[in-house]
């Protein structure tokens, strides 16, 4: 079996600080082309991981396995193999966009002519011939977040750590960000670990997914067998009239434990696929109807593996 | 495959390998980091020109108010110690304010994402804080020789002189911004310290003129070798003494180094 590209073996860590654990005795392994997402909710971990694996955070206990490099031992090591976007947005204000990405490259080892046309494809690629020659002060947050996104992706050997790479992007950019990453691991084999909340989206690119909670991973596989240990469940969602409560207006449906308002008036509920007639039934009576603006039945998707891991744990 | 066919956005390796040696890498990233750094004064030119000139001048010319036109010996060491401490300043004060506010808004993790040395990032920053403190320097030698008919000599040691005292703080400057935990504890911190390697050496002063306790302690203070030197260096004074004071400063800023390369963690502790 190939070595890992990376690999974390009882990786924990406990700020001092507060005393917060915010990653308990992670064992991962990721191999060469695979795209592996991170998923959790905030606070999970996720940020503080990634952080552990580019060398930029001293893990409390265990160890992390760049190429086979012990990044304990060797820090910066994973600067030298991997292109990182962090989390948070980029404060580099007096860089030109199209300087951030090109002196990026080059203070990555890229020799100026093949830096120069890296960043000029990238450029191209993400629709931004308007914007590179502007200062970053100048662009809005979603303009710098996709400049500081091709800063990472310039001139990556073979891995690519991002944290949120679509925070702040337009829908029609964050299709292209996750185009261009199913082209990079199908067609360069690049290797991507990436942290996102964006499940619904990213779902089709991922070969892996890992999901945490509270610093521990909950679950791990392909999304296909994570949606499959949902077993025969699908989601109901309703949407009730503006005011209502929805769980006094159907305590049998809505007030039942697992029913969840997902946003205002908006409710989700999982059910065995036996027990759809009968709900439909209530759903669809006039009593109901009356209470209702609108109902979806959605098979399982990887979004609603990760709400019932967060909302009642993983047996 | 060519040049032509290397994928689009992907390091090849062979590219970097082709590379121009171990040399090459350091000079372009220090090219490239103070780049970055001297960009600075795109978005805060109103504030840099108002360091480079407001605050030196007024300094010197509240000074004179004091000291008056009659004491052009005292007025010498007014103007060298104004020199003196903007050079220091941009080792120390300098780079652990600008380590410290690069953490705070997280554009420090980026470079430590890169692959590049700490040291050359120490003196890509140290390069451009001492760069941009010439025209102050320029400025307060000239106003020091129009107010108070005062003439300046510059040897070319003036060339080494400059760098080795800004590099003789900043290891000091680094320790610093790199272990504070946020910028206004690396500010503080560095306010703490201006005064100590100012106040407490020979800058504004003679030798002769400190307490005997103060002038023993200030043996142990870089800036006591960049102010007696650069004296020298301004007054057509050089001799044995100006290179033994480069000398000391020589060791202060291999000490510097030291520390940058063998103390100081990119990696956050918590």
């Amino acid at each position: 079996m190939p070595k890992p590209v990376i690999e974390t073996v009882g990786l924990t860590k406990v700020f001092r600080r507060t005393g917060v654990a915010a990653n308990r005795d992670m064992s991962l392994s990721i191999q060469a082309g695979d795209i592996v997402g991170l998923l959790g909710p905030n606070g999970a971990g996720k940020t503080t991981f990634v952080r552990m694996v580019m060398g930029l955070l001293r893990p409390t206990a265990g160890s992390v396995f760049v190429l086979g490099e012990d990044v304990q031992r060797y820090p910066t090591f994973p600067a030298t193999k991997i292109g990182y976007y962090g989390q948070r947005a980029l404060y580099l204000w007096s860089y030109k966009a199209r300087e951030l990405i090109y002196h990026t490259a080059r203070l990555r080892g890229i020799p100026s002519a093949v830096a120069r046309r890296a960043t000029d494809d990238l450029i191209e690629t993400f629709g931004m011939e308007q914007t590179a020659g502007r200062l970053m002060w100048h662009l809005s947050g979603g303009q710098a977040r996709l400049v500081a996104l091709c800063a990472a992706l310039v001139g990556i050997p073979s891995i690519l750590v991002l944290d949120e790479p679509t925070n702040e992007l337009d829908p029609a950019l964050r299709q292209r960000v996750w185009t261009y990453l199913l082209d990079l691991s199908q067609h360069q084999g690049v290797t991507i670990l990436l942290v996102t909340h964006n499940i619904h989206e990213a779902e089709r690119v991922l070969d892996r997914v890992v999901i945490l909670d509270a610093g521990e991973v909950r679950a791990t596989g392909t999304p296909g067998d994570l949606r499959r240990r949902l077993g025969d469940e699908v989601r109901l969602e309703l949407k009730v009239v503006g005011g209502i409560d929805g769980a006094r207006a159907f305590p049998d449906i809505l007030g039942q434990a697992g029913a969840r308002e997902v946003r205002r008036d908006v409710w989700w509920v999982y059910a065995a696929r036996e027990m759809l007639p009968a709900l439909l039934e209530r759903v669809l009576s006039p009593e109901s109807q009356a209470k209702l603006e609108d109902y979806r039945i959605v098979p399982p998707s990887l979004e609603d593996v990760y709400v019932r891991i967060s909302s009642k744990g993983w047996e | 495959m060519g040049m032509a066919e290397e994928p689009m956005g992907v390091a090849p390796e062979r590219a970097r390998q082709r590379g121009r040696g171990a040399l090459a890498k350091p000079l372009v990233d220090f090219w490239f980091l103070f780049l970055g750094q001297a960009f600075e004064i795109r978005t805060r030119w109103f504030w840099f020109i108002f360091q480079m000139t407001f605050v030196p001048v007024s300094f010197l010319l509240f000074l004179w108010l004091l000291i008056g036109r009659d004491d052009p010996a005292a007025m010498l060491y007014v103007i060298t110690g104004n020199v003196t401490q903007g050079i220091a300043m941009s080792g120390m004060l300098s780079l652990g304010q600008e380590i410290g506010g690069m953490k705070d808004a997280q554009t420090f993790e980026f470079f430590a994402s890169l692959p590049v040395s700490k040291l050359g990032f120490i003196s890509a920053m140290l390069f451009r804080a001492t760069v941009f403190t010439i025209p102050a320097s320029v400025l307060v030698f000239v106003v020091g020789s129009l107010f108070f008919d005062l003439s300046f000599q510059f040897h070319p040691l003036l060339l080494l002189l400059i760098p080795l005292g800004g590099l003789s703080l900043s290891g000091l400057g680094a320790l610093v911004g790199f272990y504070s935990p946020n910028g206004k504890v690396a500010g503080l911190a560095t306010q703490v310290l201006n005064p100590i390697i100012v106040f407490l050496a020979p800058v504004f002063i003679a030798r002769e003129a400190l307490p005997p306790l103060l002038d023993t302690t200030s043996s142990f203070i870089p800036t006591t070798y960049l102010a007696e030197a650069l004296r020298d260096c301004v007054t057509g004074t050089v001799g044995p003494q100006t290179y033994l004071a480069i000398l000391v400063l020589g060791g202060f800023a291999i000490v510097s180094l030291w520390l940058v390369a063998a103390k100081v963690d990119w990696r956050a502790r918590d």
